[in-house]
């Protein structure tokens, strides 16, 4: 019994050790991307494999993103199988993200057990033509104010500091109507 | 009238400049009493720029504090400049005369702070400039800006035109003064020899800038209205603020002045051209802006009050029975009611103490209600604020915040009494006009035209 107990304890130490290092020691992975598309989604195949072996790795966890101009908009996710591959798709009619129509599509492993984070993208290009930028009529809420308020408020401030201005120019004529200096060259 | 006398008018003379460069009673001590309060607030201002504004009370909700309570505050005050330089002139109350100087200096003070309060409720103030390099034209905050630097302008020039004929007499008469404030008073005098021409370009000038500074007041105090109006929030989202703010204004102008001219009067001793007439005249101008804004605050209230909507509810609950009842009672019932009431005596009225104060209870009310204009409002949107962290939807200033607001109130006493250090507090050459045209009476001034009278402490 007191040998079953030590043996036991022996055991459950060996896998807390092995459990830690197996938690140190995350693979550093790599993810190889490959667009294809049908016909209404794009279709994203990634193979992630062991960086020094090359061996695939299951269970990866992977979120897809899009960049757009501010920040990346999610549009697929899912794990890995046995082949260490996964398949996503997303819409075709996703805009590229400037006139050069390009769509970059960035494969990203974040808190993996696993694999430590990492990130891959590819670019593609959309098929879509990128929306002509129209001029965003002046208004109260837009970049641009109106033309009525630009001209009332340019107006009445200008008003205001020609009349000042002015108000300086009789000051400066005072001191032309004075004598004094003639006086005192006397 | 005849012309005065020569030795009178010397007199006149000699004593308004005894003034200048003179200490008055307990001077010193509030010198440097309000200047240790500054110091206090430039290094409560230099951890807050350092630490940035967390370490203020300010978060998600009330964004807008004390420092933007007293922006208002010091707009609204700037506001008596414009009442006595314009609208008094306009109505002809010839009055005025020996407060035109002081008005002026309180509105220039109280501008100059104002101006400075968005700086200290910036948390990268530098980034001021980007307001002139990217401003919205739609933004009320633009607007806001332009308006209080150009009644600043206005009014450093309004402050500057009447003293030139001031100045020349500083020139000619204070001869034993320093060299380097001759020279100045020289420059500053422009060369006045009090010829037609002059006066006329003078009159002129004075005539152009009052017509101009009054919209442009109006204007600043409308703007800073709109700055919350414009703000879908409880209690913001109303038409009255622009009135609301602009008789709020003439009411704490107007109390202040009442304060500040009663202690140039006991200080510099000037009771016979800051006389009892003017108390009396300021008082009535005062009961009629109190009882005024007493009629706003029951339209700004009470009307949705009757109504109770959903949105109000929790702001208007908050003011009558909530966490600021007290300080909102206390604007109405210390603020105006008792000062209509004190005010509507006539016999009361002439009492030159009783008119302090009740000026000190409106000037106190109206303090006290910008901060009830600012911040319960803040604290009870339309839409509360998403994941807001605990404690962010409560308001109590840090000890950074009121030595800061206490150095700017400090501040701004402090450059009044530091305006009258060059200059003469009292408007000479228009009193002496004024005196020589339509006597004392009218002017309110009593017994200077009597040499014996005078109490000599002129230079």
């Amino acid at each position: 019994m007191q040998v079953n107990k030590q043996y036991i304890i022996t055991l459950l130490s060996f896998l807390l050790t092995m459990t830690v290092a197996a938690q140190d020691e995350k693979i550093n992975g790599n993810i190889a991307l490959q667009m294809s598309s049908n016909d209404s989604m794009h279709v994203v195949t990634a193979t992630v494999t062991n960086i020094i072996t090359q061996l695939p790795v299951k269970d990866v966890e992977l979120t897809f993103y899009v960049q757009r101009t501010f920040g990346l908009m999610k549009v697929a996710e899912g794990t890995t199988d046995t082949t260490g591959i996964i398949s996503a798709e997303f819409p075709l009619d996703i805009q590229g993200s400037d006139s050069t129509r390009k769509i970059t599509l960035i494969a990203k492993v974040e808190d993996n057990d696993v694999m430590n984070d990492t990130a891959f993208q590819v670019a593609i290009n959309s098929k879509l033509i990128f929306p002509a930028n129209k001029p965003v009529p002046r208004s109260i809420a837009g970049a641009n104010a109106p033309w009525w308020l630009v001209i009332t408020f340019t107006v009445a401030v200008g008003a205001v500091w020609i009349l000042f201005v002015y108000v300086l120019y009789l000051i400066y004529r005072i001191r032309k109507a004075s004598t004094m200096k003639v006086i005192s060259k006397q | 009238m005849e012309k005065l006398n020569p030795e009178i008018k010397n007199q006149i003379e000699n004593e308004l400049l005894g003034t200048v460069g003179r200490r008055y009673r307990q001077e010193t001590f509030w010198v440097i009493f309000l200047g240790v309060i500054c110091i206090g607030g430039t290094v409560a201002w230099i951890i807050q720029l350092r630490k940035g504004l967390g370490v203020t009370a300010m978060r998600d909700y009330v964004s807008w504090g004390l420092y933007i309570s007293l922006l208002f505050f010091f707009v609204g005050v700037s506001l008596i400049g414009a009442l006595v330089s314009c609208v008094l002139r306009m109505s002809g109350a010839k009055w005025r005369y020996p407060l035109i100087r002081i008005a002026e200096a309180v509105t220039l003070s109280a501008i100059f702070f104002a101006g400075f309060m968005p700086v200290l409720d910036m948390g990268r103030p530098e980034r001021l400039y980007f307001l002139i390099t990217h401003g919205r034209i739609q933004s009320p905050i633009l607007w806001d800006v332009v308006a209080i630097a150009t009644y600043f302008i206005g009014s450093v020039i309004y402050f500057y035109l009447p003293l030139i004929p001031d100045l020349a007499i500083m020139r000619d008469k204070l001869t034993d003064a320093p060299m380097w404030r001759k020279k100045l008073w020289r420059w500053l005098a422009m060369g006045w020899e009090d010829n037609l021409l002059q006066r006329r370009l003078l009159k002129k000038a004075m005539l152009i800038l009052c017509i101009v500074i009054l919209p442009v007041a109006i204007s600043v105090h409308t703007i800073s209205a709109w700055l919350i109006a414009f703000t879908l929030r409880p209690g913001w989202n109303s038409t009255i603020m622009g009135p609301y703010f602009v008789f709020g204004a003439l009411m704490a102008g107007t109390a202040i002045m009442i304060l500040i001219i009663a202690k140039l009067r006991h200080g510099y001793r000037l009771e016979h051209y800051l006389t009892p007439k003017h108390f009396n005249n300021l008082a009535k101008i005062l009961l009629a802006l109190t009882a005024f804004y007493l009629y706003l605050n029951i339209n700004k209230y009470g009307v949705p009050a009757f109504k109770m909507a959903k949105e109000e509810k929790a702001v208007l609950e908050d003011l009558f029975y909530g966490k600021n009842a007290f300080l909102f009672w206390f604007t109405q019932i210390v603020g105006l009611i008792i000062p209509i009431i004190i005010l509507s005596f006539k016999k009361i009225r002439q009492s030159i103490k009783w008119v302090v104060a009740a000026s000190v209870m409106v000037l106190l009310g109206a303090l006290i209600n910008r901060y009830l204009i600012v911040v319960p409002n803040m604290l009870h949107p339309f839409v509360p604020i998403q994941h807001a962290q605990h404690g962010y939807a409560t308001y109590n200033p840090t000890l950074i915040e009121w030595t800061i607001t206490a150095s700017s109130l400090a501040g701004f006493v402090l450059l009044i009494i530091l305006l009258f250090k060059p200059f003469p507090v009292i408007t000479m050459w228009e009193v002496i006009e004024e005196v020589e045209k339509r006597g004392e009476k009218e002017i309110g001034v009593e017994n200077i035209v009597n040499f014996q009278n005078i109490p000599g402490h002129a230079s």
